[in-house]
């Protein structure tokens, strides 16, 4: 993989990571555990600037809640297809398949009460997306 | 022998371990024991706090306190303003709203904001 190619896939995985967590934090209810762990840090103050100086922005419930696994998601293929060689086909695929399966699993699992959190079709559909679009390139190059 | 774990598969376990800490960080807490209060739950002052009957003033409160050197200067100043109050070790207070490290709390004396961490 090219130098080029290696820097814009760890920006893209950044900026989707960055969009996906500033969701979290400016949007989502305080009761999440990363709330505990700011306070713990001592950041809350500046937390709570930035979630007081975009109190007024209303997102939709997909934005909200689907949208920051499908960043986060979408950064992890992009870390995966970094770090993971194409020559390396089966390598690659077990990698890229991994995080969105345990994802999708975990989704079902809460879907059957087997763990705590709401089922969600818009999370399932976030996690899949990004992986089909991935494996469609790979596809498109030839990796695959 | 073929080696088990190459230097790729470490750095993608990293990887793994680094999103379950996102997707950890991610769950909600509503449900612990350790869970944020509510409006209209009553809780009891652990330690003796200050609370402040503006929000912002509350905010500097938490960062005096974060750097508190023993001095009550500026704490007993806010008591004198009457923008702050005392509030007692063991006091019971009803919680009315809730921002983030902060807690609204009626009292007998009026509304006032409440760092979290001073309620049980």
């Amino acid at each position: 993989m090219t130098t080029t190619k290696t820097s814009t896939n760890l920006i893209l995985s950044g900026s989707c990571l960055f969009a996906g967590g500033s969701i979290y934090v400016i949007f989502r209810p305080l009761t999440l555990n990363m709330f505990r762990w700011f306070d713990a840090f001592g950041i809350s103050s500046l937390i709570n600037k930035y979630r007081e100086s975009l109190s007024y922005v209303s997102l939709n419930d997909f934005v909200l809640y689907s949208l920051p696994d499908g960043l986060w998601i979408t950064s992890y293929l992009f870390i995966v297809n970094t770090i993971i060689p194409s020559k390396h086909k089966k390598e690659l695929l077990f990698w890229i398949l991994s995080l969105p399966m345990i994802s999708v699993l975990s989704e079902f699992m809460q879907y059957y009460n087997f763990i705590q959190g709401r089922f969600d079709i818009y999370d399932v559909v976030s996690y899949i997306l990004p992986l089909i679009i991935n494996l469609i390139i790979l596809k498109y190059e030839k990796v695959i | 022998m073929k080696k088990l774990f190459n230097f790729r598969t470490l750095t993608m376990l990293f990887v793994i371990a680094f999103f379950g800490l996102l997707a950890a960080g991610s769950d909600d807490d509503s449900s612990s024991s350790q869970t944020s209060k509510q409006p209209g739950e009553k809780v009891t002052i652990t330690t003796n706090t200050i609370g402040c009957f503006s929000k912002s003033d509350e905010k500097d409160v938490m960062r005096m306190l974060n750097h508190y050197d023993g001095d009550d200067t500026y704490f007993n100043q806010l008591i004198d303003e009457g923008t702050a109050i005392n509030i007692s070790e063991g006091t019971v207070v009803q919680i009315i709203d809730e921002a983030f490290g902060m807690l609204k709390v009626d009292t007998t004396e009026g509304a006032v904001w409440i760092p979290s961490c001073s309620v049980n």
